[in-house]
């Protein structure tokens, strides 16, 4: 059990150590350094992938946010029957299906409907996944809190629109933000659809990293940038957990 | 005011009351209709995208299989199978065997090695078992592609592990690499283990500390209790643990790419990515049955396990 653990976390443990070596090969340890550090946030070769990731991975954020909490809310408010599954099924049919599958897919339809490669075309690939987490988080949330807030509001006066946005909205807060840094990550971390859908302009981290690692050269440069990227997942996974725990309080 | 005070105010009246009261700016609407019709207000943007970014494309895959597009994105209107016949070769259907086989296989170590943490986090009291959750969900959120490339630094032939080993004189041999199937093998089981030892935590979690106590007082030792009593009824979660993993184990394209070495692209997802770019249709072909295959399994898993199986 203990094993379990500790093999779950010592590549990552074992990276980001590696990246504070000072020398160059992953054997032999010459002394601490950020020197690494220090040339992957000064070079082009992975500052203008860094924006391009984070670009696409707020961009796809709100546009998950916006659809996934309007369709989450308005679904919670169904008694479930046949429309909930028919609901659920296309909403978890982009996290089922094999990602290159989906990625095929795209590539297709844009070829086809003459749609460019760039950072807009990436954004709607990462978010036909990325919705799924806000959609499903505030689904779970809305549905535990029943309609007796809706119908005191409707009761004492607001109207629909009111009701959504003085009520509704503020009652899902804390799973829209849970699910929203759900979404970033998912984008934050995705290869398939990222090779598929972006321009050589608008390439992303992990392609920069994948095509790095898959040539075979493992570098301490590569090491600092891996450090980089688990360092914004994981505050990603941190701020979400505060999201949860207001969840738990309210 | 009563009930039946409203009522003798006349039917109409009556009505007008009754709906000012469900909708607060007395439109003459039912409310169901009226309901309805907000709640598809709200979903219709996602359903919208959705239809158009991800269910029109699929379709797109089933017009490229058979052939409605050439491999310049043209329409050729009219449909053959050419694509299908291409992609039905006996080395195809190995691969298909292949991929099937090394998903198996991760599945079954994945359920090996996290069933005791498992077991053992749901014993756990309360508080104890919250951290231990956490524990497992970190993974999820620390890239799959950094995790297998760190995996490479420490397994290569001059990794750290063959480092460890030779320097400290327990092989002379370096003993591990990466670029075999074997490799792939153990990063996907390493990458998917999460997925499976949560639903199987999830489920264990339930397990009633009373089934264990009965079992005990009528006699059965430990090892009896667990195969008779604690492991038939955690069936439900390895069921769901395991076509989890295995669906996600059948599709993945990058973990073979970083340490499958030549062996590694002889899988399902590498077949229909190296097609991706010359040959649409081939590789639409393939992926049509790939995900035939993969909803069949999915179908099956949401039929055994429930719906309730599919929650994130």
């Amino acid at each position: 059990m203990g094993i379990f653990f500790v093999a779950l976390y010592t590549p990552i443990a074992v990276l980001t150590v590696l990246s504070f070596n000072a020398g160059r090969a992953a054997t032999d340890w010459e002394g601490f350094s950020t020197r690494w550090f220090e040339s992957v946030v000064s070079d082009v070769r992975y500052t203008g992938p860094f924006w391009n990731s984070i670009t696409i991975g707020i961009l796809t954020t709100l546009l998950s946010v916006v659809l996934g909490t309007l369709a989450g809310i308005a679904v919670a408010r169904r008694p479930p029957g046949r429309y909930a599954f028919a609901w659920d099924a296309l909403i978890l049919m982009p996290l089922i299906i094999p990602e290159i599958i989906e990625a095929l897919s795209i590539q297709l339809f844009y070829k086809v409907a003459g749609i460019p490669n760039g950072v807009l075309a990436t954004v709607i690939g990462h978010t036909v996944f990325s919705v799924a987490f806000v959609a499903l988080i505030v689904r779970a949330r809305m549905g535990d809190l029943g309609k007796a807030y809706e119908e005191a509001s409707m009761i004492l006066g607001a109207n629909r629109i009111q009701t959504f946005v003085r009520v509704l909205m503020p009652l899902a807060a804390p799973a829209i933000i849970a699910g929203a840094f759900l979404a970033f990550a998912a984008s934050w971390d995705d290869v398939v659809k990222s090779q598929f859908t972006t321009s050589f302009d608008s390439r992303t981290l992990p392609l920069v990293v994948f095509a790095a690692a898959a040539k075979g050269r493992i570098s301490p440069l590569l090491n600092a940038l891996a450090v980089i990227m688990v360092v914004i997942s994981l505050s990603a996974a941190f701020m979400r957990t505060l999201g949860e725990r207001r969840i738990g309080r309210t | 005011m009563a009930l039946e005070e409203h009522a003798r105010a006349g039917p109409t009246e009556f009505l007008r009351r009754l709906l000012r009261f469900v909708s607060p700016r007395g439109k003459v609407q039912p409310l169901e209709a009226r309901d309805r019709l907000w709640n598809l207000v709200l979903s219709l943007p996602l359903i919208a995208f959705l239809v158009v970014f991800f269910l029109l494309p699929l379709a797109f895959i089933v017009v490229f299989a058979f052939g409605g597009y050439d491999s310049l994105y043209q329409p050729t209107g009219r449909v053959h199978l050419q694509y299908f016949a291409d992609v039905w070769s006996e080395a195809i259907r190995n691969l298909f065997l292949r991929t099937a086989y090394v998903a198996s296989i991760v599945t079954l170590l994945s359920f090996v090695l996290s069933y005791p943490a498992a077991y053992y986090i749901a014993q756990l009291p309360r508080e104890r078992r919250e951290f231990f959750v956490l524990l497992l969900i970190i993974p999820f959120w620390t890239s799959f592609l950094l995790r297998t490339y760190a995996l490479r630094t420490i397994f290569d032939s001059d990794g750290l592990a063959n480092a460890i080993l030779q320097g400290t004189g327990l092989s002379q041999q370096p003993a591990f690499d990466t670029g075999n199937l074997a490799s792939v093998i153990w990063a996907e089981t390493y990458t998917f283990m999460p997925f499976m030892a949560l639903p199987l935590y999830a489920n264990l979690e339930k397990l009633s500390r009373s089934m264990l106590e009965a079992s005990y007082s009528l006699g059965a030792g430990r090892i009896r209790t667990f195969l008779r009593v604690v492991l038939p009824l955690s069936i439900p979660g390895i069921l769901a643990g395991s076509l989890l993993v295995f669906i996600i184990a059948m599709g993945e394209l990058v973990i073979p790419l970083l340490v499958g070495g030549v062996e590694g692209q002889f899988l399902m997802g590498n077949a229909i990515y190296e097609r991706s770019g010359q040959q649409p249709g081939q590789a639409s072909a393939l992926g049509l049955l790939f995900m035939v295959v993969v909803l069949g399994i999915t179908f099956v898993y949401v039929r055994v396990v429930g719906r309730g199986g599919i929650r994130l």
